[in-house]
């Protein structure tokens, strides 16, 4: 909507010209890094421009407002949960070099390791050059070994598997917190419901690094029914127990939320009205209740998605899975900073887009979200 | 006050008197080792059994109890004051400041938490309970701090506030004296879940090798019995059941808190 500058117009306005305007300024008083001061103020000019782009366009009219300011919170999040990964591996206590290479190391190894991290530069060149670069050229940087290979190619070695465990995950979920909390809800107060509510509080407070050693020891070694971790002849069922740890505490949220959900829905007068005019129960559940009941189902469906990727990185180390959380565990040991600071960035970037698509769908299902934002 | 109320009331008190009382209550101390009672089962002078180092379980579990008290205490504490005294802030004078702060807590919430903490443990060397605390405080204040805010806004032109100010009192005395007493049910409900939260949190670092060094934490001991548990699953088993239950009685006791001080609030 053009008109008057509102206050916060101003303010955005000023905010996003303070990041391009300081690095300038960097830049003309180290005339030495010039060009990476430079280059760093075209990101962050670019960065500014794209997070305009989105909201001059839903100011405009011309992208629905929801999805520009959303789009717009998307680039800021994002730039700013690198920062925060880029600024964690810099600013942590103790040096990684020392880290890497125990402190006894010659100066000359020490000397070559921090040129290969890039430490040897100041904090913005590190920023710009070894970051950004590295970023923006999709490789993620190279990893700390003999024969270096991009990270990305790691990540893109195991990332399959990870959602693969996900999407179980969810799916386990689903396939549990549905009916059960369709049923408590019909059943209300009996031992239905009972039963939902006590899996609902046990499935939050058992952890998967307890429950997946003890569905092992139950299905894997007491009965022989499922395969071996590590066994690859039937990856289905190898499957099944891993979904089953990772999504227990999710299938708990779930269960809980869409008890109270269709609970609330079901004292709606609409629902009144709709058996006072004698429409059968089913058509009353599946056409009216259900439909408004699992809309907020959906929203905790999506942000859970993103901490089903973080579950994942405990339930691959019990189960002894490959993918992401493996390789990080792994990078963590052998202090392989470049493919700690990419697994986690990636995970990060996921989950900050993947909770963005939530929002944007609950949009689309719920037009009322659309009205007060 | 009902039966589940009372079950996670009992819980709390039994988490904190064996995290206070465990030098006292502790059949033997945690790292005393005992090879020739390596992985012996429960009974026989060790209630829970021994770990491959023959050093009694019960003792460990019991200490561990310290670990997970502290840090579940620590990590709310610490979230709580600092995200108290920046959604006061932020709400109370509104404006670029809240704005500002808004934002910040926007990037906050929407990164992983469990992961940056993971991040931060990984590059300290030996990782102190102090270091877990912070690395789980990061982000874990922003949700407080909204939390907060919201509220604030609400109160911020109530009566009582608003005669608090035409008597010409500063913002700092009406923040502290008159909003923040008003928010205090909110935070400590959210407090409560979060404290289950961090003690799972800690538990799960633990579990990949990231908790603090040189304390018996219940997911360390939950690791390093899941290696035997072929052999000693009661070794992977009681350190997971001090987990869930401490877990589920704080639960309990949160979903009590919040239907005694918010009867709207819903199961």
């Amino acid at each position: 909507m053009p008109g008057g500058m509102t206050r916060k117009t101003r303010l955005a306005l000023l905010v996003a010209a303070l990041p391009p305007a300081s690095a300038a300024a960097w830049a003309l008083a180290h005339p030495a890094h010039a060009a990476s001061g430079w280059g760093l103020a075209a990101k962050l000019a670019g960065v500014a421009g794209l997070a305009f782009l989105f909201y001059g366009l839903g100011w405009f009219g011309l992208l629905p407002r929801f999805l520009a300011r959303r789009l717009t919170s998307l680039v800021i999040v994002l730039v700013g949960a690198s920062t925060l990964v880029f600024g964690a591996l810099r600013l942590a206590p103790g040096d990684p070099v020392d880290a890497i290479l125990g402190e006894q190391a010659q100066p000359e190894d020490r000397a070559r390791v921090r040129k290969a991290l890039c430490l040897d530069e100041p904090l913005l060149v590190q920023y710009n050059d070894c970051f950004w670069d590295e970023v923006l050229d999709g490789s993620l940087g190279k990893t700390f070994d003999v024969t270096p290979r991009p990270v990305v190619e790691l990540i893109a070695d195991n990332f399959p598997a990870t959602i693969e465990l996900a999407i179980a995950g969810m799916l386990v979920a689903l396939l549990v917190s549905l009916p059960l909390g369709i049923a408590a809800a019909l059943r209300h107060a009996t031992w239905v419901d009972h039963l939902s509510t006590a899996f609902a509080l046990a499935g939050i407070a058992i952890p998967a690094f307890w429950l997946g050693p003890m569905l092992l020891l139950a299905f894997t070694v007491g009965l022989s029914w499922l395969p071996t971790p590590g066994e690859t002849d039937r990856p289905l069922a190898a499957l099944l127990l891993p979904a089953i740890t990772l999504g227990t505490a999710l299938a708990a949220k779930l269960t809980r939320m869409v008890r109270s959900s269709l609970l609330e829905v079901l004292g709606d007068e609409y629902v009144v009205t709709a058996r006072a005019k004698g429409l059968p129960e089913r058509v009353i559940l599946l056409k009216h209740v259900l439909r408004n009941a699992l809309i907020p189902v959906v929203t905790v469906m999506g942000i859970q998605f993103g901490a089903l990727l973080t579950g994942a990185i405990v339930t691959e180390k019990v189960f002894a899975r490959s993918g992401l959380g493996t390789l990080l565990l792994e990078a963590i040991q052998q202090r392989n900073y470049p493919v700690v600071q990419g697994t986690v960035l990636l995970i990060a970037a996921l989950y900050v887009t993947v909770n963005l698509m939530t929002d944007v769908t609950y949009a689309v299902i719920d037009p009322r979200v659309r009205l007060d934002r | 006050m009902n039966a589940r109320t009372w079950v996670g009331l009992a819980g709390v008190v039994l988490l904190l008197g064996c995290a206070i009382l465990a030098p006292w209550i502790a059949p033997y101390p945690p790292e005393q080792v005992n090879l020739l009672r390596e992985l012996a089962p429960p009974g026989g002078g060790h209630w829970l059994g021994t770990d491959e180092n023959g050093a009694d379980l019960l003792s460990q579990i019991l200490y561990g109890a310290r670990v997970a008290a502290v840090v579940g205490l620590g990590t709310v504490l610490l979230c709580a004051v600092v995200g108290t005294a920046v959604g006061s802030v932020s709400g109370y004078f509104g404006g670029a400041v809240d704005e500002a702060l808004m934002r910040v807590i926007d990037v906050l919430m929407a990164f992983p938490g469990i992961l940056l903490a993971i991040l931060l443990i990984a590059l300290t060397r030996s990782p102190s309970v102090t270091a877990v605390v912070f690395a789980l405080s990061v982000t874990g204040w922003a949700g407080y701090a909204r939390l907060v805010r919201g509220q604030i806004l609400s109160l911020r032109e109530r009566p009582f506030v608003v005669a608090a100010r035409a008597m010409g009192a500063p913002a700092w005395w009406i923040i502290v004296r008159h909003l923040v007493p008003n928010v205090m049910a909110p935070v400590i409900v959210q407090a409560t879940f979060g404290m289950a939260a961090a003690i799972l949190a800690e538990a799960g670092l633990s579990f990949l090798g990231l908790g603090p060094d040189g304390v018996p934490s219940w997911g360390a001991l939950l690791d390093q019995g899941a290696r035997y548990f072929l052999v000693s699953p009661h070794l992977a088993l009681y350190p997971g059941l001090a987990i869930a239950l401490s877990v589920l009685a704080i639960n309990l006791l949160g979903d009590a808190l919040r239907d005694a001080w918010d009867p709207r609030a819903e199961h």
